[in-house]
């Protein structure tokens, strides 16, 4: 019998509205973790916000620029920032171990001539750009 | 899925990329100097303060710098919101999605460059 294309239909397995909670009754770590790691952005956007928020009033004089920086010495707002760092630590560690991760799995995305660089290579050289990066601008911050 | 791609998705994936890389690289260490570190005590609140950021702006690379580090990650986190909401249900706004999230990373860009060059 000839399956006609306007009979057969692929299936698609339905999903949970809260797929990244529960999968078929199960919790299913890696979904989760997926989800998390989606979240840091949205971390990232709002303390970009309050970034540009904050140079915004340097143009409204000493005030105005100090009323907020005295309200972000509260304690929500600390801890706001220290929920978002967790936040951002977590895509930098998910985000600087991709290309690793792919040269791990047998991609050989970096190479020098014919020979696949050790994935380890590749971790130290994305992970050491983070440190190197992070030095040089608390280094700036701190004495320019 | 019968989502067709617009012609500008290469644009938008390019600008998720470097905004992932410059997130990834500087954010953290602002969070803890300007968010943390200088209201507990572990820094001189006189680096956060009104006088001496207006000092650091007055430097044209200060400028140069604050604009990609602000502007890029707007691009990062408005593409990966834009598809999580889609996952996580809100499906039927696939179409309307990307014109909100990237429409607000670039009024943000505007923002930030009014701000930085004829603001400050």
């Amino acid at each position: 019998m000839m399956l006609d294309s306007e009979t057969t239909k692929t299936y698609t397995r339905p999903i949970s509205k809260a797929w990244w909670l529960r999968d078929r009754g199960h919790f299913n770590r890696r979904y989760f973790m997926f989800l998390l790691r989606e979240l840091t952005s949205v971390f990232v956007a709002l303390y970009v916000v309050l970034f540009i928020y904050e140079i915004f009033l340097l143009t409204k004089g000493p005030d105005a620029h100090t009323a907020f920086r005295e309200s972000m010495s509260a304690g929500p707002w600390i801890a706001f920032h220290i929920i978002a760092l967790l936040f951002a630590l977590y895509h930098s560690y998910t985000w600087l171990g991709l290309t690793t991760k792919m040269q791990a799995a047998g991609r050989g995305l970096v190479k020098i001539g014919t020979k696949t660089l050790p994935p380890i290579l590749i971790a130290l050289g994305s992970y050491g750009a983070w440190i190197v990066a992070t030095c040089v601008i608390a280094y700036l911050f701190l004495t320019l | 899925m019968n989502y067709k791609e617009h012609k500008s998705e290469p644009f938008w994936w390019g600008m998720f990329s470097q905004g992932g890389v410059i997130a990834a690289l500087l954010i953290p260490i602002h969070i803890f100097l300007g968010g943390i570190a200088v209201h507990l005590g572990l820094i001189d609140a006189e680096l956060m303060s009104h006088e001496r950021l207006t000092d650091l702006l007055q430097n044209p690379l200060v400028k140069l710098y604050l604009c990609v580090l602000l502007i890029f990650p707007l691009y990062h986190a408005a593409h990966r919101i834009r598809f999580t909401l889609a996952e996580i249900g809100l499906h039927s706004l696939a179409k309307i999605l990307p014109v909100l999230c990237y429409g607000g990373a670039l009024l943000g860009t505007a923002v930030v460059l009014y701000i930085l060059w004829i603001l400050l």
